[in-house]
Formats: structure tokens, sequence, C-alpha cells
């Protein structure tokens, strides 16, 4: 199938990916204010508690440490989705194309945090747009969707992820979305194409069908501005796109022979991920492939035998081959958790001794005291945590 | 009113029984803990920053007596909220639930000398594991008082209420040093080493507060250097009085028992929950009274259910007391005159030897089990 042809070549930028930084003079006025409220003498103003603790009393949006955010505007583009503006507070140090930030929520008063990967250019410093998955996340979505109307403030985590372009962009980029995941790789889309760059650049877009193609008028609108960017919708169960059908090694060949020659990034379902990656290492050409891995699935279960000792809590439990978080919930504690699938680290816990198996890696740890991620370890013989 | 006394223990069936519908009223609150919770303890949070904010804005202006008035009562009456509704209650675990690192039990330190961790160790595990047991629970007397007729009496017992005064002033300082149980390095018990860590923890605290309410805040204000300091010094006693008279009347009011140590071997879970019933007592007030005293004032809930979160005592209060009364239980509850009122008696009484001697009501054998009544002759 041909692919949709790229139309003639306008080079200039359009309004919308533009880079949009604060003027000069409020970022100065800013980094003053940072200087006074995050001083030393103000620290000890505040002590026993943080500066942070005080402002976000007054406006969560004054804060200089914690991130917030402020929802500008939110619209549904497709059924099932939700795509969200926000204008976050001094304390947002910006983020890489591609990167993720963490979202927390109180989800029936429990504080929860789950990865979302902003849509726009990473030039523009005091935005943040945000498209989600409807119904994913365990509820999360749900309850975010509930409570992110216009005006209301939410609680971020900085952006982080090794998902990322490198300090040169490619020659040729390959970017494959899947779903929702077509964030980060609008992220970087965006930002290579305001920052000008002439680099050749293949978009394999795929959806159920046309109508929950995500960002598909602005999408459509780049590739008509930007010769470089060729864009193939690929509908998995409808008509109307570069091609029908699932990610395949034949359909790849008849989309973009030059595949593997290119510099890759997938983000999408696990599935997708999977059949990426099966490809590119039949091809040989995993290095110049990369995955977001924020949406692999959350680790199962691993079938060693192992012994759970919770210091802290006074408890010795035989594992069950689940993440300790998981067994130490079953358990009646209530460790410390964010995301649940080994990114945000807030479940951070000390290990005493005993090794660990990381449950998405397979890796099994040292046998020494060391920080394990409870959420994606599991316990390979007798463990001792200070939990 | 006076209280019914129980002066024989309880049988094993009425035991069991009371801990299983205690164990199951804890359930059901523990299921339905939820937003609810959490709206309630972060808007108190914010009330109270805002509160302190104001209060020491307020004091910058303080050469006007109306707003050095304002200000005091105002950071006086946030310095209360942090420690007791916020602290106390966010350091018991209470809100651990909600995953918050602003909320939670490893995170959270309030604005007094006595640093968080260590007072958890003391306050969660010692005072409330081993209520009103005798030698064990440091919290009878905090070393300082004789409280109980079973301490032998000292001369120095006769200066109680002077020593009670002085702990009220510096209750905070009382606190923290508390945790140095000098007594027990004196024995031998503790080693020396381990008290001047802790020692090192308490000053490395008690300087970062000293510099901020006594330093700081003072210059900051320039000319009105003093104002601010006499308003921040003002809030801070005003605190230590609060707290020590809620504190005070947790445990010591007539009719609240001590028990000897051997209770403690094998105590079955029903009673745990009748030596926390008989070692505590209520205070009655309103709504705002009991947000002050942290819900101490449900010091008998508190005992029985530490982990909730204490907004909840005010709720379940009177279940509790129908569970206590349908067993055959004293519930002692008072207002705070005739509560803290008894327990100024107590402190009077027990300066003098003699007065209040081990007073053992018919005691069953074996007497090591039963209670230890240390109630005051009712006539009182």
């Amino acid at each position: 199938m041909p692919p949709i042809p790229a139309p003639g070549s306008r080079l200039s930028a359009p309004a919308s990916t533009a880079p949009i930084a604060p003027p000069v003079s409020k970022r100065r006025l800013s980094r003053a204010l940072d200087r006074v409220l995050d001083s030393a003498l103000t620290r000890a103003l505040a002590h026993p508690h943080a500066p942070d603790d005080y402002l976000e009393a007054l406006s969560p949006m004054w804060t200089r440490r914690r991130i917030h955010a402020q929802v500008l505007a939110r619209r549904n583009q497709t059924p099932g989705t939700l795509t969200l503006e926000l204008r976050p507070n001094a304390a947002w140090p910006g983020f890489r194309a591609g990167q993720h930030l963490q979202i927390a929520l109180d989800v029936n008063g429990v504080r929860q945090q789950r990865c979302f990967s902003p849509a726009n250019a990473a030039s523009e410093r005091d935005r943040i747009e945000l498209t989600l998955r409807l119904g994913a996340e365990g509820g999360f979505t749900d309850t975010l969707s509930r409570e992110a109307q216009v005006g209301r403030i939410l609680a971020l985590e900085p952006a982080q992820g090794e998902f990322v372009l490198g300090e040169t962009p490619p020659e040729h980029l390959l970017l494959i979305a899947g779903g929702s995941g077509i964030t980060p790789l609008l992220s970087m889309l965006r930002t290579l194409l305001a920052q000008g760059h002439r680099g050749r650049i293949d978009l394999l877009q795929y959806a159920p069908q046309a109508r929950e193609r995500l960002y598909a008028r602005e999408l459509d609108a780049l590739a008509a501005q930007h010769s470089n960017l060729s864009l193939y919708p690929v509908y998995t169960r409808g008509s109307g796109g570069a091609a029908r059908g699932h990610l395949d090694a034949a359909q790849l060949q008849g989309l973009v022979p030059e595949a593997y020659a290119a510099q890759t990034y997938v983000c999408g379902p696990a599935a997708l991920q999977q059949q990426a990656q099966a490809l590119w290492q039949a091809a040989g050409a995993q290095e110049r492939l990369a995955v977001e891995a924020f949406s692999a699935p959350a680790p199962a279960r691993s079938d060693e035998a192992g012994q759970l000792r919770l210091a802290r809590s006074a408890l010795d439990l035989p594992s069950d081959g689940r993440p300790i978080l998981e067994q130490a919930e079953s358990a009646g504690l209530q460790p410390a958790h964010g995301c649940r699938m080994g990114i945000c680290a807030s479940c951070r816990c000390r290990k005493l001794d005993g090794q660990v198996r990381d449950l998405q890696t397979g890796r099994l740890s040292g046998a020494g005291a060391e920080d394990i991620r409870t959420c994606v370890s599991a316990p390979v013989g007798p463990v001792t945590l200070d939990l | 009113m006076s209280l019914p006394t129980t002066d024989t223990r309880p049988s094993e069936a009425t035991l069991e029984s009371l801990g299983r519908e205690l164990d199951a009223l804890r359930d059901r609150v523990l299921a339905d803990l939820g937003p609810t919770d959490a709206r309630y303890i972060r808007r108190l949070l914010r009330r109270q920053r805002r509160l302190e904010l104001g209060g020491r804005a307020l004091l910058f202006a303080g050469i006007f007596p109306p707003a050095w008035l304002a200000g005091t009562a105002a950071l006086a009456a946030a310095k209360i909220l942090d420690n007791m509704e916020v602290g106390h209650n966010v350091m018991h675990g209470q809100y651990d639930w909600m995953n918050d690192p602003a909320l939670s039990s490893r995170h959270f330190d309030w604005d007094t000398a006595c640093p968080g961790r260590q007072w958890q160790h003391s306050h969660n595990y010692m005072h409330h594991t081993f209520t009103n047991v005798q030698e064990v629970d440091r919290d009878i007397g905090y070393g300082v008082l004789r409280m109980s007729e079973e301490q032998p009496w000292r001369v120095k017992d006769l200066g109680n209420p002077l020593w009670a005064t002085l702990l009220a002033v510096f209750f905070q300082y009382g606190v923290a040093l508390h945790d140095v149980e000098v007594e027990r390095v004196r024995d031998g018990r503790k080693s020396p080493r381990e008290a001047l860590a802790v020692l090192r923890g308490v000053w490395r605290k008690t300087r970062r507060q000293t510099l901020k309410d006594y330093l700081l805040f003072p210059l900051l204000a320039g000319p009105f250097f003093l104002p601010v300091l006499l308003g921040n010094a003002t809030a801070n006693l005003a605190r230590n009085l609060w707290a020590y008279t809620i504190i005070f009347c947790g445990h010591f009011p007539d009719g609240t028992e001590q028990f000897h140590k051997s209770v403690l071997e094998d105590e079955s879970r029903g009673h745990w929950y009748y030596r926390q019933l008989l070692g505590s007592a209520n205070i009655e007030g309103g709504r705002l009274f009991h947000i002050f005293s942290g819900h101490l004032s449900h010091q008998i809930e508190h005992h029985l259910f530490p982990m909730l979160p204490a907004w909840r005592y005010a709720q379940i209060g009177p279940e509790v007391r129908a569970v206590c009364e349908a067993h055959g239980l004293r519930y002692n509850s008072g207002p705070l005159s005739r509560q803290f009122g008894s327990v100024v008696r107590r402190i009077f009484a027990l300066a003098l030897p003699g007065r209040g001697e081990r007073r053992v009501r018919g005691l069953p054998a074996p007497a090591a089990t039963a209670p230890v009544t240390t109630a005051l002759p009712e006539a009182a």
C-alpha cells in the first residue's frame, strides 16, 4: 500500500510548534523568588517543616520545589481518551521529548501516581499537554478525568526516563506509535520540527480505526507542512489507512523498506512493543530500536522459593513469588508506593540482606544492604527488609 | 458522678467478648477510611499553616497591643494544632494509608523540641503497648513526679506540686528529655552512650527550634524584636501548658488504674483492651475542644485504637461506651475541670508519705494479674 504522499515542501514552522518561553523578566523574577523562598534562612524559619508546606497552604501554585500544574483546558479528541492542557508552576524544570512525568492523585483518599508522557514540544517551558486513555491504570485515569476540571491544580513529579532522542538527531528517524503511545513520539516530532530539523522522519501510527486516531488533524497538518515527515496511519480493524492490521515484517517492508537502518522509537501496547522487538532482533538491528517501557505489564511473580522478613514490622512471611510490595500489603502493611511498575521509585526500601529478583528484567540483586524497589522485586531465598 | 470501680478482673469470657466487639468496631472504621478522612486532615493542615503564617505576620505589628494579642493567640493555636491534631496523630501512622509523604509517620516532624522519630519509639511503642504498666510505661509521672501510690515515697516528692508546675511550663523539653531515660542510665540498664545519642538528637532539634522562635523571627522584625520574641515565648508557653493539661488528664484522673508487670505475660487481646480502657480517661467538650486536644480528649478511644484517624474517635465514642457498659466496665469520662482537678489533687496528695497508701481492693488471687487501683478515695 502506498504511503500517503507528503505534499509540497513548505518550510515555515507552524505557529503551534514554535517554542514558547516565558519572557526573560518573568524568569528572572522567578529565580529571585527562588533565592528568597528556598534560602537557608527561609528553611530555618519554616523548621521543622519546609517553606513549600507554607506556600502550598496559601496556593499550591506558589511552591518552589513541589511541582503543581493547573488545568487550562480539556477535550476529548477521540472516544475513550482525554487530552489535558496544563500550566505548570515555577518548580517545573521542563522535560526532554519522550520522557514521562507522574501525576499524583487521591483515589478514594489514597495517593496514587501514574506516568504520562507530554505530547507537546519540549521547548514549551510553561505548558504540558497530556493525552490519556480512559479506563486504564486501574481506575486512576477515570478519577483523573473526573477531578481534572478546568482550574483544578494537580500535583506532578519531575519528568524522567531514557526514552529520549540523542544529542544529535538521526538522519532517518522512524517512530512507531500505538494508541495513546503517540504522546512521547509526538513530543519528539514537534520538538524536532520546531528546531527546524530537516532529516527524514517516518511515523507509523496504529489505531483500531480512523475515528480513534489521536492527533489526526495536528499530524496531518504537520505532514502537509514538512516534506521531511511521512505519516502512515495504520488501522488494525478499519480501512482507509496506509495499511491495515497489526505490525508485521511484510507490512513494515511495504511502508518503510529502510526501517532497520533508521533510528527507531516504539511506544504503544505491550503486543506492539514485543512484535517490534522480535522484528528488529531478527534483522539484527536491536541497537537502533528504543522501546518505551512504561506501558510494560506490571510484574507477575517469580516461581522461586523465598522468605520475606520485614524487620520494622517484625513479620516473617513465606514468599509467594509476587512483588514484595503486594506481599506486604497482603500482610496488612501499607508500604509507600507509587507507579507499581518499577519506574518512580516511590516504593524504594532498604534491603538489609538477602537477594531479590527484578521481575521485569529478571536480574538477580546482590546479597548485601541496598535500596530496592519493592513493586518489582521478589525474594530469592531469605530476604530481610527495613519495612 | 461517682464512677463504678472494678475491683476484680472480669471473666475470660467477658474479656474475649470485649475483644471481639472492639475488633469488629475497629475493622468497620478501617474499611470505611477514605476521601472524608483525607479531606479532613488536609483541610486541617492547610488551616493550621495559614493560622501560623497569620499569627507570625500579626506579631510583626506586635508593637500594637491588639495585634500582639491576636498574633500570639493565633501562633499558640497553630502550635497546638501542629503538635496535637496533626503531629501526634500523623506520627502515630493514622494517615499512613493515604500514601502521602506529607502525612507519613516516617517523614513528619512537629514544631516542638522533641525529635519526631525519637518520640515515636517511646510513645507509640513503649507507652501505647505497655500503657499504665508500672516500671514499663515511663509516661507514669514522666520519671519526675510521684503519680502512683506504688512508687515509694522519697523526700524529693515533697516538691511534687513544684515539679509538676515546672514540667508543665517546660513541657516540650520534658517530653524531649523523657527519652534520655536518666533513671535507667543511673541503674545501669541503659548505656550512657545510648543516652548521649538521644541527647544529641534533642540538642540538634532544640537548637533549631530556639534559633527560629527566639532569634530569627525577632531579628526579622527589626525594631520590633522584643514584641516578636515575647509573642513567640508566650505561644510556646501556652502550648506547653495546654499539652500538659490534656495529656495528664489522659491517664491520671480518679478512677484510672495501673497494672503490675506480670499482666504482660501471655496477655490476651481482650485483656489488652481492658487494660487500655481502665488506664485511660476522657474529657468532655465541644468539637473545637476535641480538635485542639488532638482528640486526646477521647483518650479511651485513642488507646483502644491508636491507628485510627483521631477525628473518628468522636464518631465511635458512643459505641465504645455502649460496648463497655454492656460488659460491665467503667467508661471514665468527665468535664475538664473535674478530670484535671482530680489530677492536681493526686499530685498534691502523693507529695506526702503515707497519704494514699496502696489500696488494693478485694483482689482475688492471683493478685499479680489484677489491676492495682490508684484511685483516691471516692469522697475526694
